[in-house]
């Protein structure tokens, strides 16, 4: 199947989904959804041509053809099944959703805090119900994004996150996404809708995983909007099969004193591309995005950022660290936007990059975009190799080639999962990253 | 223990080991002093199997077995244990989990049961005593900003816990203020037995006022040009390398 056909085939699944949407195809947002799909067959898939996407091919994935799964029935063995594949995450009330569907039956629906109001996003597109900013939001970002395109194009199942004024909440909630060999391939469009109000707290971990070899293309939207003195740490956990597909699109915006931290731990799928854009839209905002990703096989990550500093005295760290093992590839692109406002704005970057073997490979790219004089803006980007003195060190102790090599990349790697602002998180990533990364050294 | 015969070796293609020859007993401590740069750390870092040492020429036998064949860990593993010079810093790496990774693969090799946390902890604080070092390194990186004396410190913390068969201290003595010399020292002796073995680089006959050598060898431009027994060491300090700089071949016969 080539770019034109696969434009297609996205075509006729709308022209399905439209005649399936019955009364919800009068809803206010199925306009959005027609115009984006129109923008989508415009564009088509982006290509090695198009200067954010030169470094990731994705014919594997435009030359498969995925069409959306079956709703599941609502069968608690699916709740089992996810959580014997997802990393726990302690003390946090599960939303479950299979297949690209929310699963409201098997969710944690009534252990959610005080304060955090959950809503199907379907039935809310289909009440009108959708704060009409994510709307908004969703019409303006799909210009840039074909794939934030297909999203909204196709946007029904997924969630709304609403955090109300001055909730503080200690649990973090979680999104767990599984996806099921049988059922691929696969294509979903979930679509995340968080809304952290003025001077409201909380915590929120998105996992996905998939069984063993299935084949899914997982092309997930967050619009993501931080009230006046909001806080969010936002954990992402992408654990796909190896033989998935990934695309996220994160839109963030964060307003006066408010503070929004990414922190993206990156392991599975065969293809993945994430991609956030954080807006500092008050002063005083700050946003934070770490991310580690561990490669190894021929998986392929495409790490892109934009921390666009609207006004003044706006803080934002970054830091991606890539431990990249066999054919691997991988690829940073750090853009700092400091606007001609933003004066005083302090902002760092850093991205620091192991490989393990001759055949990986790194690209790197900061981009800065300072049209303000009065700035501190930092960045730095580092490729190096595992340390001769310290693994000789470790084997001088008795401590195998692979071990060694495993506790240096990992201390490497963990040095993310460190700052991840919930402590309770982190044991269980701290594991799963470990014993990731003991694949990429048992060869 | 140790048999080291017409050791040759080099560092990018520059010869440093020209000939040594060494044979060490269990229960023996020998001594080595010589000038900068005549290859001290080179013969320890051959041992310990140091991959950009090139032996050219030779044998070395530890315990009947050709020790030049066996990888660095498997070194370890068989009890050979070396005190680094320059201790290396592993940030991110906690010395608790280094040390029980340590002890844990050498347990392995010899298919007994690894140390659950809980008993390592034990272990190991009993083992910080001897080198009286606060339980607080425990938690910090490896050497990461330790002190000069903190890390040899932390060197024989890391012997102590291992229990090696043969140690090679590599200028432990080096950057401890008098206390620390005492200390580590006192560590040192504990730790020997009739049963094993110490091979001790220094540059200074004080700390072979601690740690009493069986014999000190001197080695000069790689190789070991005489040797002697403790008084050696005391002529060594008074004249300095000099006057046996231009010995050529060993005058003494090499234990
Ligand atoms: N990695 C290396 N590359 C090049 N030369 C090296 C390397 N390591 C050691 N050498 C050289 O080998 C020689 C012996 O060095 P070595 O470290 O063994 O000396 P040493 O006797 O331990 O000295 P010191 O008393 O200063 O510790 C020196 O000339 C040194 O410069
Ligand atoms: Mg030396």
């Amino acid at each position: 199947m080539n770019r034109e056909e696969s434009i297609q085939t996205y075509q006729e699944q709308f022209a399905a989904f439209e005649a399936s949407l019955n009364g919800g195809a009068q809803s206010a947002f199925h306009a959005v959804r027609r115009d984006a799909l129109q923008r989508f067959a415009e564009q088509g898939f982006p290509t090695l041509r198009d200067e954010d996407w030169r470094y990731t091919n994705f014919n594997p994935l435009t030359g498969t053809t995925f069409t959306p799964a079956e709703r599941p029935e609502a069968d608690a063995a699916l709740r089992v099944t996810a959580e014997a594949l997802a990393t726990a995450m302690p003390n946090a009330p599960t939303l479950l959703f299979v297949d690209g569907y929310f699963m409201q039956g098997l969710s944690d629906l009534a252990q959610i805090p005080e304060g955090i109001e959950v809503r199907d996003l379907a039935s809310a597109l289909d009440d009108n119900a959708l704060p009409l900013e994510s709307a908004a939001t969703a019409a303006a970002t799909f210009r840039h994004n074909p794939f934030t395109a297909l999203n909204t194009a196709f946007t029904r199942q997924g969630v709304s996150v609403t955090v109300r004024r001055n909730a503080v909440i200690e649990q973090p909630l979680h999104l767990l996404f599984l996806s099921r060999a049988a059922a691929g391939p696969f294509v979903a469009h979930p679509r995340i809708v968080i809304d952290v109000q003025e001077n409201a707290q909380c915590g929120i971990v998105e996992q996905y995983v998939g069984e063993a070899g299935a084949v899914y293309f997982n092309n997930v939207v967050s619009d993501i909007r931080l009230g006046e003195n909001a806080v969010l740490h936002h954990v992402v956990m992408q654990d796909e099969s190896t033989a998935a597909y990934h695309v996220g699109a994160n839109y963030v915006s964060v307003a006066r004193a408010g503070n929004y931290g990414n922190h993206y731990i990156g392991l599975g799928s065969s293809i993945l591309r994430n991609g956030i854009h954080g807006v500092l839209s008050g002063e005083g905002a700050h946003c934070t995005m770490n991310g580690t990703f561990v490669p190894g096989g021929t998986q392929h990550m495409d790490h892109f950022t934009v921390i666009d500093h609207a006004v003044a005295h706006c803080t934002s760290h970054e830091q991606y660290k890539g431990v990249l093992a066999d054919e691997t590839r991988g690829v940073f692109t750090g853009k700092i936007i400091v606007r001609p406002d933003a004066q005083k704005t302090d902002a760092k970057q850093s991205n620091n990059n192991l490989l393990l073997s001759e055949t990986a490979q790194i690209d790197t790219r900061p981009q800065l975009e300072i049209f303000a004089d009065d700035v501190k803006c930092t960045h730095g980007a580092t490729v190096g190799r595992i340390n001769d003195d310290q693994l000789f060190y470790l084997l001088s102790r008795g401590i195998d080639r692979a071990q060694a090599g495993n506790i240096l990349s990992f201390a490497f790697a963990s040095d993310i999962v460190s700052r991840i602002p919930i402590a309770s998180l982190r044991d269980g990533i701290n594991d799963r990253l470990y014993r990731r990364l003991e694949e990429s050294w048992k060869k | 223990m140790l048999e080291i015969r017409n050791l040759h070796a080099r560092v990018e293609g520059k010869e440093i080991l020209k000939g040594i020859n060494l044979t060490v007993n269990p229960g023996e401590i020998h001594a080595i002093m010589g000038p900068n740069g005549s290859g001290k750390s080179t013969l320890a870092g051959v041992l310990a199997g140091r991959e950009i040492y090139e032996v050219t020429e030779g044998e070395v036998l530890y315990r009947g077995q050709n020790l030049l064949e066996l990888d660095p860990a498997a070194r370890a593993c068989e009890g050979m244990f070396l005190a680094f010079q320059y201790p290396v810093e592993i940030p991110g790496v906690s010395n608790t989990y280094f040390l029980k990774a340590a002890l844990n693969a050498v347990r392995k090799y010899h298919g007994e049961e690894e140390y659950d946390s809980f008993d390592f902890l034990a272990l190991v604080k009993e083992k910080m005593k001897l080198v009286e070092m606060d339980p607080s390194f425990l938690n910090r990186p490896v050497n990461e900003g330790f002190s000069g004396g903190e890390k040899k410190r932390n060197e024989i913390l890391q012997m102590a816990v291992l229990n090696p068969l043969l140690s090679i201290l590599d200028e432990t003595d080096s950057g401890l203020d008098i206390d620390a010399l005492r200390i580590v020292a006192s560590g040192v002796n504990k730790l020997h037995t009739p049963d094993n073995a110490a091979i001790v680089v220094t540059h200074y006959q004080r700390l072979l006022d601690y740690i009493v050598p069986d014999f000190v060898h001197v080695l000069v431009n790689g190789r070991i040009v005489k040797s002697g027994d403790k008084d050696l060491a005391f002529d060594l300090e008074a004249q300095g390398y000099d006057w046996v700089k231009d010995l050529e071949e060993p005058t003494a016969e090499t234990v």
